[in-house]
């Protein structure tokens, strides 16, 4: 909310003072920072290699939503060039296209390395961004080493009208198209590894746990956080959720059969079960945390653990 | 899969709509000229074509 007021009052302010539009774009989009920035730490945290892919994605919709603008421009522009770079016009130049093109072209063949051929869109996603990564390579090098051949004509490329090969679309449109055949394949190819993501704290404490049940338990898992001193399983309080410690670090209070007590540590990725008597013949009489603790639970009887 | 194909023929014709209604006018090369430096474009076909296989 408060980020929301927030943007809401920099656009407004924007307007008024009549800034760029890449300083209302920029005003807009800085109170989220800090809320992406710790989302997408906590997801690559819990989600290892799918909090990169979101990034990703997200970073990659941005650059969508830049050519999509410079499209619009072009039509409100009557084709003036000059007046149509999109919202941060100061990175539409071919350095800057060269390097991002080169980062989303690595991004994508890590994922492919890592999540391998279970994810066929990222195939997709590969091949647009290999045909717009031969462009940006062609279009540098004439840009860096010969930019008066690329002043007068070199700027549309290979497949762009008028370039070396040629097609009937302007370099504008053309890589528009590129885009949309390099986004589109990985927003769904995003969508499509969720139904295989899971928790990495839950398969640290259930190495044993098949994907498929990972799978099952993370989408049911829910997160509380507790502060230093905080009781979690009292002597008294009887359920039937399992504790993963994702971090921090938690006090556990555990008794035998013969009545005998001791104490253990938990850290991350380690559990524990508040059912009565557990697999090791003992029951947890207490649980608190020493630190601030984020914990992971669920239930025992919906997990099958 | 058919929402794809729509999005996908929508997006095809409004990019085809602003391309005819919207021809940019700018430098543009002779035919000769836009041929001369096609070694370069090979190359760059030839890495990113090495790299993808490195990946599969």
């Amino acid at each position: 909310m408060l980020a929301v007021s927030i943007s809401s009052a920099f656009v407004l302010g924007g307007v008024i003072e009549r800034l760029p539009l890449w300083g209302i774009a920029l005003a807009v989009l800085l109170p989220w920072l800090p809320i992406w920035w710790f989302d997408a730490a906590w997801q690559t945290r819990h989600y290892g290699l799918y909090g990169f892919f979101a990034a990703l994605t997200v970073f990659q919709l941005g650059h969508m939503t830049e050519h999509a603008a410079e499209l619009v421009q072009l039509f409100r522009n009557h084709g003036d060039l000059a007046e149509s770079h999109g919202v941060f016009g100061l990175l539409d130049n071919e350095v800057v296209h060269f390097y991002w093109n080169i980062g989303v072209w690595l991004g994508i063949a890590f994922l492919l390395y890592r999540l391998g051929s279970k994810n066929p869109w990222l195939w997709v996603a590969l091949v647009a961004a290999s045909l717009h990564m031969v462009e940006h390579f062609y279009l540098y090098w004439l840009y860096v080493v010969h930019q008066d051949f690329w002043s007068a004509g070199g700027w549309a490329g290979i497949m762009g009208k008028g370039g070396l090969l040629g097609s009937p679309l302007d370099r504008p449109y053309l890589h528009f198209v590129y885009n949309y055949f390099e986004v589109v394949p990985l927003v769904i190819a995003f969508w499509d590894q969720g139904w295989r993501v899971y928790d990495r704290y839950l398969a640290r404490a259930f190495p044993t746990l098949s994907e498929e049940d990972l799978v099952a338990a993370t989408a049911r898992l829910q997160r509380m956080t507790v502060l230093p001193g905080a009781v979690i399983i009292s002597q008294v309080q009887r359920s039937d959720s399992t504790y993963v410690v994702s971090k921090g670090e938690v006090a556990l209070i555990r008794e035998d059969e013969n009545g005998r007590r001791w104490t253990s540590m938990l850290g991350p990725g380690q559990s524990f079960e508040s059912m009565a008597i557990g697999r090791a013949r003992s029951r947890v009489i207490s649980a608190a945390a020493t630190q601030a603790s984020e914990l992971l639970t669920v239930s025992l009887k919906a997990s099958g653990t | 899969m058919t929402g794809l194909a729509t999005l996908t023929v929508v997006v095809a014709a409004a990019v085809a709509y602003v391309q005819v209604t919207v021809p940019l006018a700018g430098p543009s090369l002779t035919r000769a000229d836009t041929m001369h430096y096609w070694p370069v474009a090979v190359i760059a076909g030839l890495v990113v074509l090495i790299a993808t296989a490195a990946v599969a």
